[in-house]
């Protein structure tokens, strides 16, 4: 046999790649979707206000975000799940991101963009960061904001899963 | 809505979606707008399409 010539993709292999090419585009969506949720509550006046206080409590009392345990990691949508991605979306978007980084003191990081992703990762990796952050902030909404309260407080229960749900292999 | 947006759910994992996002989902639904919840059932139903699609295509 021609060891040059193509082999044919077998027609089943072809149709498992379109199904995850299918699956990958409609998580697309979703994420977008998502984003738009988050953008909301970045633009809320007393979410933004309340989440980002949280996070300056919950952040300052470590007296380093242990930016350099994260040294050379960064977050992105190569490898993390798609709940991964649910939870830096939000962090990104609402800009929690930068200011974790903003709050650790570590402004010396080159753009706000490499800083918000080592800012993410310590949110999403960090010992207790993110989740009593957004509990906080959604204790302050209750009553007034009641479905922006819940949502901020279901997130906290999803932050606090086993870390290897967001990140892939 | 919540049920139609769970029998979704259940026929996206059986096509091989990602349950953990997918439960998320269904955790925040009552928190979103209409306009939201429509837009998610409506993604949730064209995925459906297009995966049995690609399944027949066999």
């Amino acid at each position: 046999m021609d060891a040059h010539r193509e082999q044919p993709v077998p027609q089943e292999q072809k149709n498992v790649s379109q199904k995850e090419t299918i699956i990958q585009s409609f998580q697309e969506k979703r994420l977008a979707l998502w984003r738009g949720i988050a953008e909301k509550i970045k633009k809320h006046p007393d979410a933004s206000k309340f989440l980002s206080a949280a996070v300056n409590a919950t952040v300052g009392s470590y007296a380093k975000l242990g930016i350099e345990a994260y040294a050379g990691k960064t977050v992105d949508n190569q490898n993390l799940t798609p709940l991964g991605r649910i939870v830096h979306a939000f962090i990104i978007t609402t800009g929690l991101g930068a200011y974790a980084l903003g709050v650790s003191g570590r402004l010396d990081l080159a753009a706000i963009s490499y800083g918000a992703s080592w800012g993410a990762y310590g949110l999403m990796y960090g010992p207790d960061l993110l989740a009593p952050a957004l509990r906080t902030a959604a204790g302050k909404l209750e009553g007034k904001h009641e479905k922006t309260a819940h949502l901020l407080t279901t997130l906290s229960k999803v932050v606090e899963s086993p870390k290897r749900l967001f990140f892939k292999p | 809505m919540q049920q139609e947006l769970k029998n979704l759910i259940e026929k996206l994992i059986d096509l091989g979606e990602d349950k953990e996002e997918l439960s998320f989902w269904q955790t925040i639904f009552d928190d979103l707008t209409i306009t939201e919840q429509k837009e998610l059932i409506k993604i949730l139903s064209e995925e459906i399409q297009s995966l049995q699609n690609n399944k027949t295509g066999d």
